[in-house]
């Protein structure tokens, strides 16, 4: 199979464009009425454990060149590693339903209430599966525009937003102590661990050993432009109030001016769906080239088009079954499982293959 | 025996260059007694023709009968000599109808082959400027040439081209469009990835950048591969204006390619699902404008859309004469009349209007074509999901280009992938004591 390659701006923006829609349609809700205004410290913490997986996985990348995290999983652990590599793609699946499910969610309530959940899951795989049968490289082109688009409308709403900003809704800092910023940092870095999809992509770019310097600059850029989104929000709006949204960078939006125009938060909210494609293509597209690495089949695209109906009917189901009113499931078991996978993973695939060096 | 068809030779040059140096040999003796190496002897030593050749097969001696030359037979002989005595009528040198310039040259190609590869070598009077003649169409035997310059233009694109025209099986090629379709990258794509243009100078321009054009016998429309999205808003012109003028028109078109393919999408889902969008004041006067119009914002842009269509189409086909009339009752007669009798709102014709002027920015008549088709899908999924379903067909056309190549260059190259060098050229008019100095 010819593999297909992408250059190192282009995975710099595949990460970056990930790591801000996943954090602008998940982390909100969940950071800013735990944390409140030090959720800076959090999304730091969070951002340095994706740093630490990159490490990881950076280090494995360079060790196996030319395989993926599912690939030399297999060359680490024997059968256990396939096992290994079933868990990652069962985890992948489960961030993009869970994923699909909150983005549905808050279009279907702020942006087109008249429309059913399940035209936001389907669209929203027609294109990601669309994108995702056609490979990584037109991925990565297409991740280049969006993620373009995203900096200039960050750095618009951000400068013509600062008449409206008032510091002091951001003080008094530590007010509680740094106890709620420490717990609070499961969520960004749970989020932020996504990225961990870097082992399926190292293969596909042309200079490897820049990876990690590309990826720690993209997690960098976003854990900070996404900070500034939320503490934005918090300036602007106050903590309590923010806190009561279910998408407080979304109300944000809605207060801001933009010369005559004076509800832009839906060009805001389409910018981050147009960057929810990328994310969601991606992760699609590690999918199914797992899978058929995993089962050792010629091509990943018919796994593109097995695996889209769960894509479609999945979230849906979660909301019709209240799945969605289930707080441990978003407050505790997602970060904690999540957590476990990205780097629990990581470190065991790493010590396994010091163990196999060694033995060598 | 010489043998010609009438009205396909320049009757002059077969008197000057055959028959009269072949009279004069009457009372000579023949330069040899063998009739095949005779028959070599006259075509290189006594007919004067530009070209004149011994072949050896009637099939290639009929193929060049059929192309005006003079067939030459002599008794005993093995092979049948071909005199280039072609002398077809051509329409003479004229601006390009379809590309015209305030600013550049005013030629532009005709049908004749050989004129335009003349219209092309004066501009690049360089050794390095090739051309390779192929034949194409079993049974119209059209003549097509690659041009190129061959320290500048890659080799395995030059091969690649030469192949994709090798494989062309295909009866006859009236328009270089045939060849077109036949040899271009994503043939199924909406999206034009071969450049078409009727004029000398943009092809000498293609071939100094390292590309390749191909001209086709009997067709004023040369083609250029590779051809990205960014080229096909790029025109000749550009290049004739101050570079500051240069910039700010190429912008406006880029500007103009958006409204053309968004604007009633965008005026059709926002007056739908997001009328808070805009400022009250604006809202207030849309909004007046549609009262008493008895279709929706979706029917109503649709149909006014349709009639723009019908009307471009009928002022292409009628008579000049009456193009203009037919424009001017459409525009103003018929639209003002609507607006009266309260059947459609002055904002959708506003709308319509600015879209149709926007369209005439494309240079592409192609990329204009393809992005009108568009529209209309914009339009329907804006009448769906609102901003968001222009979203989804930005996506969706996003990954298409993406996906596309044009002889192994990414259609949205220089912008994705990213090319420093190439973006600012695209961007920019650069000019050109700065490109000097960037040389020194």
């Amino acid at each position: 199979m010819h593999r297909q390659q992408i250059s190192e701006r282009q995975f710099f923006f595949i990460i970056f464009v990930s790591i801000a829609s996943l954090t602008f349609f998940s982390v909100p809700s969940q950071l800013i009425p735990k944390v409140k205004q030090d959720l800076w410290l959090s999304m730091a913490l969070g951002a340095a454990t994706d740093v630490y997986v990159a490490c990881l996985l950076y280090r494995l990348g360079l060790k196996y060149p030319g395989k993926s995290i599912v690939e030399y999983s297999r060359s680490i652990l024997g059968p256990v590693g396939n096992l290994f590599s079933f868990v990652v793609l069962l985890f992948f699946c489960g961030v993009c339903v869970t994923a699909i499910w909150i983005y549905s969610d808050l279009l279907s309530s702020s942006l087109l209430p008249d429309t059913p959940l399940i035209a936001f899951s389907g669209t929203l795989t027609l294109c990601s599966g669309w994108a995702a049968s056609k490979g990584i490289e037109t991925i990565g082109r297409l991740s280049l525009i969006l993620g373009t688009i995203i900096l200039i409308s960050t750095v618009i709403l951000f400068s013509t937003s600062i008449p409206i900003v008032e510091l002091r809704h951001l003080l008094p800092q530590f007010e509680d102590g740094f106890g709620p910023a420490l717990g609070g940092a499961i969520y960004p870095a749970s989020w932020f661990g996504i990225c961990i999809l870097m082992g399926m992509l190292m293969p596909h770019l042309a200079h490897p050993r820049k990876t990690l310097k590309v990826k720690v600059s993209a997690v960098l850029l976003g854990a900070l432009i996404m900070t500034g989104y939320l503490l934005y929000s918090i300036a602007v709006m106050g903590v309590h109030m923010a806190s009561q949204m279910e998408n407080p960078l979304y109300v944000f939006t809605r207060i801001t001016k933009l010369i005559i125009f004076e509800r832009i938060e839906v060009l805001t909210l389409l910018v981050f769906v147009s960057g929810s494609f990328i994310t969601y293509a991606t992760l699609y597209y590690s999918i199914a080239l797992g899978c058929s690495q995993l089962f050792r089949t010629k091509s990943y695209k018919p796994w593109v088009y097995a695996l889209s109906p769960f894509f479609v009917v999945l979230p849906v189901l979660s909301v019709t079954e209240k799945f969605g009113q289930w707080p441990p499931y978003l407050d505790f078991w997602f970060p904690v499982i999540a957590l476990s996978i990205e780097g629990g993973v990581a470190t065991l695939l790493y010590v396994g293959s010091l163990f196999r060096g060694k033995k060598r | 025996m010489l043998m010609w068809i009438d009205n396909l030779v320049d009757k002059r040059t077969l008197q000057l260059t055959t028959l009269s140096p072949l009279l004069s040999m009457q009372t000579l003796p023949l330069p040899s007694d063998e009739p095949s190496e005779c028959l070599e002897e006259l075509c290189r030593s006594v007919i004067s023709a530009p070209e004149a050749a011994v072949v050896s097969t009637a099939d290639e001696a009929i193929a060049s009968l059929m192309c005006g030359w003079t067939l030459l037979f002599l008794n005993g002989a093995a092979g049948i000599a071909v005199i280039q005595t072609q002398g077809l009528d051509s329409r003479g040198i004229e601006e390009a109808p379809s590309s015209t310039v305030v600013r550049g040259p005013r030629d532009g190609f005709v049908e004749s082959l050989d004129v335009n590869v003349s219209l092309v070598r004066r501009r690049i009077r360089s050794e390095s400027v090739r051309v390779d003649k192929l034949v194409v169409g079993s049974v119209s035997h059209t003549h097509v040439a690659v041009l190129y310059i061959h320290d500048r233009a890659k080799p395995e694109m030059v091969e690649e081209v030469m192949k994709r025209i090798g494989k062309v099986n295909i009866d006859g090629v009236l328009e270089s469009q045939y060849i077109e379709e036949l040899i271009k990258d994503s043939p199924r794509s909406f999206f034009p990835t071969v450049y078409s243009t009727e004029r000398p100078d943009d092809v000498a321009g293609i071939l100094m950048e390292g590309r390749i054009a191909i001209l086709v016998d009997g067709s004023p429309f040369a083609l250029a591969l590779p051809c990205t999205l960014a080229h096909l808003l790029k025109t000749t012109e550009d290049l004739y204006l101050a570079y500051p003028v240069a910039t700010f028109i190429r912008w406006l078109r880029y500007v103009g390619f958006l409204m053309n393919l968004l604007l009633p999408s965008v005026y059709v889902g926002t007056l739908t699902f997001h009328p808070e969008m805009v400022p009250p004041q604006l809202l207030s006067s849309i909004l007046t404008a549609r009262e008493g119009v008895p279709f929706p914002v979706l029917m109503e842009t649709l149909l006014m859309e349709l009639t723009f269509e019908v009307l471009r189409e009928a002022s292409v086909r009628m008579p000049r004469s009456i193009g203009s009339a037919i424009s001017i009752v459409g525009a103003l007669v018929i639209g003002e009349s609507a607006v009266q009798a309260g059947i459609i709102s002055s904002p959708a014709i506003i709308v319509v209007a600015a879209t149709a002027i926007a369209s005439f920015t494309i240079p592409s008549i192609s990329l204009s074509g393809t992005v009108r088709i568009l529209r209309f899908g914009m339009v329907l999924l804006a009448s769906m999901f609102g901003l968001y379903g222009i979203m989804i067909g930005l996506f969706l056309l996003g990954i298409h280009l993406s996906s596309i190549k044009s002889l192994g260059t990414p259609y949205l190259a220089p912008f994705a992938p990213f090319r420093k060098k190439e973006f600012l050229k695209m961007v920019f008019r650069i000019p050109w004591f700065a490109l000097n100095k960037n040389r020194k």
